[in-house]
């Protein structure tokens, strides 16, 4: 039931939202209407500080995209002068955007992405498009402008279509819809919030900026903006206004970044995260709990407005763990579920055979995963399954699940792995009464029904929420990294530069985002799949023939794209890649230094990686190691759980954990 | 005389009794006029949960007391935005999550609410929640 949605064509703000298709071709006529039209709805002039502040930037904004359109119309493509003037253009548009950006990415996410979307395609999920599915959109904006204007075959037309759609998509600002966000102060302290965690996990990273020596420039220029944005908001809006300390912390992180090298790869990132930026979010947090604010966009609902930094642990409502015990807050149910998740974990009667356990290949010794087979045996015992068993500690952070993304719901993949054939060979109704059939199961699990009151019988689901709340609590203890970035404890030299290498010069950072260094962009917004190139074997005779996210969306652009994985414990998740092809750590650096599978020169035409090399030196590499290091959790002692007896005796000496 | 047994009695009183409930007996909700008759079992099961669902999720912040009584307000089918209706009122919040109503429990609500008879009382939004009370 429910209504159908459309997909593609819809917007989710309830703005408008323009289709590329009607903007080509674009002539010069269609565009001096554009400019005129667009001058012509200029928003009202406005007298408080706030609301002229954003109409400043706004326009400003419009008219330097305008300025950039009319430049390009006049553009010779083999005028060497002519481009660079193009390409200074596209910077100083790039500045206005960047103090408009507050506004932009919160008040209109998907006209957002159309300012400055970094892919030429995209074609993945974000919030609720989990629910739907992928749908492919050209990408457009002043990134995706300045990376083609360097491209051979770089045509006036298109280029002038990437920059018109964004003066299409800026029109969305002033609907009416979005401008009534403006004259109350809640949106602020989310917009502001949205800022502060992309300043740590997007903007000083070249996500979006190809030309990586402006980084820092634009990082200056975006905080000045900041500060002059958000002493509006305090003038306008005295009774919401941030305190004093607030401003305080921004002067200073403005003065940090100042007194920084402009160089990315010079810069602290660490320092600027840990001293500056993770506290302003701190604060900034204290105020969205302290004022009431509330929130109305998707795109941070998933934020955890109790989290007290970027690194706390609870920053993301992520998946839902409990499943059918999704509303059971008492701690001492959930320690029963949980400990009967274990239990099942643990217990081999739920596959086909009565041997195999979720434990046989995510093995509680082995960081919940299997350090010692490349991929796991098949149900059958006849060869291998194609990819790598990933530990499950923390798979609860993923937005879509498995390395293909081919699921949204930890008890829909669970269920598949437990029925697959080559997994866990089940049948659902014959495990369901296995189950059953041990009194001790029966028992449990039938107390716990008085809290799933729609759910009267126990059934396959309330197993399988059992196991994902298990293993999704098996994350309690911070990482040094974690501790260190929250001041509990200092880090190395050695981590704080390797940090400082994975955020600039290594450009690991621009697929594994802070705080979690997965593939989940902040604030916890779609999967991303990238095509990395990763060979069949050692030697890279040849590329891995796994078509990874093809297999789930078949399109150009996913063959061979996976799933970015989390780094968190990845020292202790060898071996690597969907395939586990690499041994160590140090080889999956090596493949990014050389620039991926191609820059290994093997063939991968839709490489999402830049090919060319990195240049890390051997004392870099040792750095980024240590950085992954600190990213390791304890993990709880796990008890020896006996396993319940069944009615049926035959089935009373399997052990716990199973057999392979 | 001869006394009227008892037991006679009783079993009069109890077919009395169930015909006068035979017509509540009917099911609470309208089954959609275009339905496909096959699968009213699932529709009534679905909106049997939906109601407890609704009761779980809802009820608390969107009951109304009328003369002692709760009564569930009428939603309207484009006040029920779905999943969106997560973020389109604000007040929901962390309320409305995934992770604490999922989106086919939303489904199963939103069937419930369209088709249960109604109420005749509009819904009025509960107040809306101020600023939580200063610590210290
Ligand atoms: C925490 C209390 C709370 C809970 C729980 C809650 N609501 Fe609401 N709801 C509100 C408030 C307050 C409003 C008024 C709009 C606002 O400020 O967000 C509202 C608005 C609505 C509206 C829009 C009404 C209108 O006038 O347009 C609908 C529809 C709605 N809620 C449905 C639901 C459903 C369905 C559920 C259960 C899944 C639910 N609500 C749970 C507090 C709640």
């Amino acid at each position: 039931m429910g209504r159908s949605f459309e997909g593609a064509d819809r917007s989710r703000t309830g703005t408008y939202r323009p289709s590329l298709k009607a903007m080509r071709p674009l002539n010069i006529c269609a565009l001096a209407i554009l400019v005129l039209s667009s001058a012509a709805i200029a928003p009202a002039p406005v007298e408080e500080p706030y609301q002229a502040r954003y109409a400043h930037c706004l326009g400003d904004l419009r008219t330097q995209l305008q300025a950039l359109s009319v430049a390009i119309g006049d553009m010779k493509r083999t005028d060497a002068n002519s481009v660079s003037s193009i390409r200074s253009s596209i910077h100083t548009t790039r500045r206005a955007l960047k103090a408009f950006d507050l506004w932009a990415r919160y008040l209109d996410p998907i006209n957002h992405r159309r300012l400055n979307g970094p892919l030429p395609v995209e074609w993945e999920t974000e919030v609720f498009e989990k629910y739907e599915k992928p749908y492919r959109r050209e990408g457009a904006g002043l990134t995706l402008a300045e990376l083609y204007l360097d491209e051979a075959g770089c045509e006036k037309d298109s280029l002038l279509r990437l920059v018109s759609a964004s003066l299409t998509a800026l029109g969305s600002y002033e609907a009416d819809s979005v401008t009534t966000h403006l004259s109350t102060p809640d949106h602020f302290l989310f917009c502001n919030r949205l800022m502060l965690l992309n300043l740590a996990a997007i903007y000083t990273t070249g996500f979006e900026c190809p030309d990586t020596t402006r980084v820092i420039p634009e990082l200056r220029d975006m905080l000045a903006e900041l500060r002059t944005s958000t002493e509006a908001f305090n003038s306008t809006f005295p009774e919401a206004a941030l305190p004093r300390v607030y401003a305080e912390r921004l002067a200073a992180a403005i003065g940090f970044v100042n007194a920084q090298p402009s160089a990315y790869s010079a810069f602290d990132h660490f320092t600027f995260i840990r001293d500056h930026i993770s506290p302003l979010f701190g604060m900034n947090q204290e105020h969205i709990r302290s004022t009431g604010a509330r929130s109305r966009s998707w795109m941070d609902y998933s934020l955890n407005n109790n989290a007290r930094s970027i690194f706390a642990k609870d920053l993301y409502i992520g998946q839902d763990a409990k499943g059918v015990f999704r509303r059971v807050d008492d701690p001492n149910v959930l320690a029963e579920v949980r400990r009967l998740g274990h239990t099942l974990f643990m217990d081999p009667l739920l596959s086909g055979n009565n041997e195999r356990s979720c434990a046989s290949c995510h093995r509680p010794e082995m960081c919940f995963t299997d350090t010692v087979l490349v991929t796991p045996i098949a149900f059958d015992h006849k060869g291998s399954l194609p990819r790598n068993a990933p530990s499950l500690v923390n798979a609860d952070l993923n937005h879509l699940l498995m390395q293909d993304g081919r699921h949204i719901a930890l008890q829909t993949q669970a269920h598949a792995v437990l029925t697959a054939p080559t997994e866990m060979g089940a049948e659902p109704n014959t495990t369901l009464k296995k189950v059953m059939d041990c009194p001790e199961y029966r028992q449990a699990f039938s107390a716990l029904l008085r809290h799933t009151p729609t759910r009267p019988e126990v059934s396959m689901d309330h197993l399988l929420s059992a196991i994902t709340l298990y293993y999704s609590s098996l994350s309690v203890y911070a990482s040094t990294f974690d501790d260190a970035m929250n001041h509990a404890t200092t880090a190395d030299d050695a981590v704080r530069q390797g940090f400082n290498l994975f955020m600039s010069k290594a450009q690991c950072a621009t697929c594994h985002f802070v705080p979690h260094f997965n593939g989940v962009k902040p604030p916890y917004i779609g999967s991303e799949f990238e095509v990395i190139g990763v060979p069949e074997d050692l030697a890279y005779a040849m590329l891995s023939d796994d078509a990874g996210r093809f297999d789930v969306n078949p399109a150009e652009e996913t063959l061979h794209a996976f799933r970015t994985g989390g780094l968190r414990n990845i020292a202790r998740t060898a071996p690597y890649m969907h395939n586990g092809v690499f041994p160590t750590l140090r080889e999956v650096i090596d493949l990014y230094d050389a620039g991926g599978g191609a820059g290994h020169g093997l063939d991968v035409a839709n490489q999402t990686l830049s090919s060319y090399s990195l240049d890390l030196s051997d004392n870099d590499k040792l750095r980024l190691e240590a950085f992954m290091r600190s990213l390791n959790e304890d993990l709880p002692a796990q008890a020896r759980l006996p396993l319940p007896a069944s009615k049926n005796k035959e089935l009373n000496a399997r052990r716990p954990g199973g057999i392979y | 005389m001869k006394r009227f047994p008892l037991p006679a009695l009783g079993i009069l009183i109890t077919v009395i009794t169930l015909q006068r409930c035979a017509p509540k007996a009917e099911l609470p909700h309208t089954y959609p006029a275009n339905g496909n008759t096959d699968l009213r079992g699932d529709f009534t099961a679905q909106f049997q949960r939906g109601e407890k669902l609704y009761g779980l999720n809802c009820g608390g912040c969107h009951n109304k007391r009328v003369n002692g009584r709760t009564v569930i307000p009428d939603f309207s089918a484009p006040q029920l935005l779905d999943y969106e209706m997560r973020t389109q009122y604000p007040s929901h919040g962390e309320k409305l999550h995934d992770s604490r109503v999922s989106k086919e429990e939303l489904d199963d609500i939103q069937v419930f609410l369209l088709h249960r008879r109604p109420s005749g009382h509009p819904i009025s939004p509960p107040p809306v929640p101020g600023p939580p009370p200063k610590m210290n």
